[in-house]
């Protein structure tokens, strides 16, 4: 008799155990709240190569093991792009001494008149370990293709020259290549630090 | 009463397991079609649709017909439609404005060289207008 009550405390043990391992299972993705829009499930970035200053081809996969941030935006961009590229400086600038872990990139949506030197010349002004890549236009649809990148050429003034209407966010790639988050072009500093740290947090 | 409770811890996890899995999606089989974009959410305002279609081997399908039309989940809306360009490797392009921010079904069709026709459906979530770089803000 002993010997089946014992046996039923410990089935009973058991059943609260597993019951609690599958609830904390469900919600183990849900301990931190994130700044942007995050995919439910690891979702790998097809690479892509793009050019960059002096002529060099610069793939996605060669920042394996960083955090990537991808813009696609131009510099004769008048308003979001400067105010995006000066965010990601100080998100870099707020990692201290984890500043390595993180790498951006803007690419053009203006091949046209975005030279290679012209955008390394442009992010770097705002750090110097940003990298600008340029390509044909084919080439630009294609790295954006999964974040479904839209833009097309807009009347300007005779100062700027036409413009290109784009999407203002910034995308997230972790060290695996997966895109991770999409950032609107609202989200606060403290907040995409503070979600790097929390990543950063969770690979030890 | 020992083999009850095991049954029981069984169907437990299994129930546990399942409710973590995504729900796959029925497809007709004459060719395999890919959602390559976008990814995330797109927000409310043109947009692009980007899908990849594949013969049953892998091998990328040049020469379909592809349509891309998009329903909100909830009746009574005015669905969206878009013919898709080709641009190779197996990609076509579908141009989408995005009317409304909420839950879509997004059924995208390609018609074959011989005429056969494969579809599938994709959920996607569109959110509230974000603005556009020279939109002043």
């Amino acid at each position: 008799m002993n010997a089946r009550l014992m046996n039923q405390k410990r089935l009973w043990s058991l059943f609260w155990l597993v019951l609690a391992l599958t609830i904390a299972g469900c919600g183990a993705e849900q301990t931190h709240e994130f700044a942007g829009a995050v995919l439910p499930e690891a979702t790998p970035l097809s690479d892509f190569t793009l050019t960059a200053a002096g002529d060099t081809p610069v793939s996605l996969s060669d920042f394996r093991g960083q955090y990537v941030f991808v813009y696609f935006g131009y510099t004769f961009c008048p308003d979001f792009c400067p105010t995006t590229l000066a965010k990601l400086a100080r998100v870099r600038e707020g990692l201290g001494d984890d500043a390595d872990r993180m790498q951006v990139i803007m690419v053009s949506v203006d091949p046209e008149r975005d030279t290679p030197e012209a955008l390394a010349d442009y992010v770097t002004r705002f750090d110097p370990s940003f990298v600008g890549l340029s390509g044909t236009t084919a080439e630009i649809d294609a790295a954006g293709a999964p974040f479904g990148l839209f833009y097309q050429k807009n009347e300007g003034s005779a100062a700027t020259g036409y413009l290109v209407d784009h999407s203002t966010r910034t995308y997230l790639i972790d060290p695996a290549g997966n895109a991770r988050i999409a950032y609107p072009h609202d989200a606060a500093v403290e907040d995409i630090v503070a979600d790097l740290r929390w990543l950063i947090e969770q690979e030890s | 009463m020992g083999r009850r409770w095991l049954v029981l811890l069984t169907l437990m996890v299994l129930v546990g397991g399942v409710s973590c899995t995504r729900a796959s999606r029925d497809r007709e089989l004459n060719a395999n079609i890919d959602l390559i974009g976008p990814l995330f959410p797109p927000p409310v305002g043109l947009g692009q649709v980007v899908i990849r279609v594949s013969d049953l081997n892998g091998n990328p399908v040049e020469d379909a017909q592809v349509t891309v039309r998009g329903d909100m989940a909830h009746a009574g809306m005015v669905p969206i439609m878009a013919s898709a360009e080709r641009v190779g490797d197996g990609q076509y392009r579908a141009g989408m404005d995005w009317t409304m921010a909420g839950d879509w079904v997004i059924t995208v069709e390609a018609t074959l060289a011989d005429g056969r026709i494969a579809s599938r459906t994709f959920d996607m979530a569109v959110t509230s207008e974000e603005p556009e770089c020279n939109d002043t803000e």
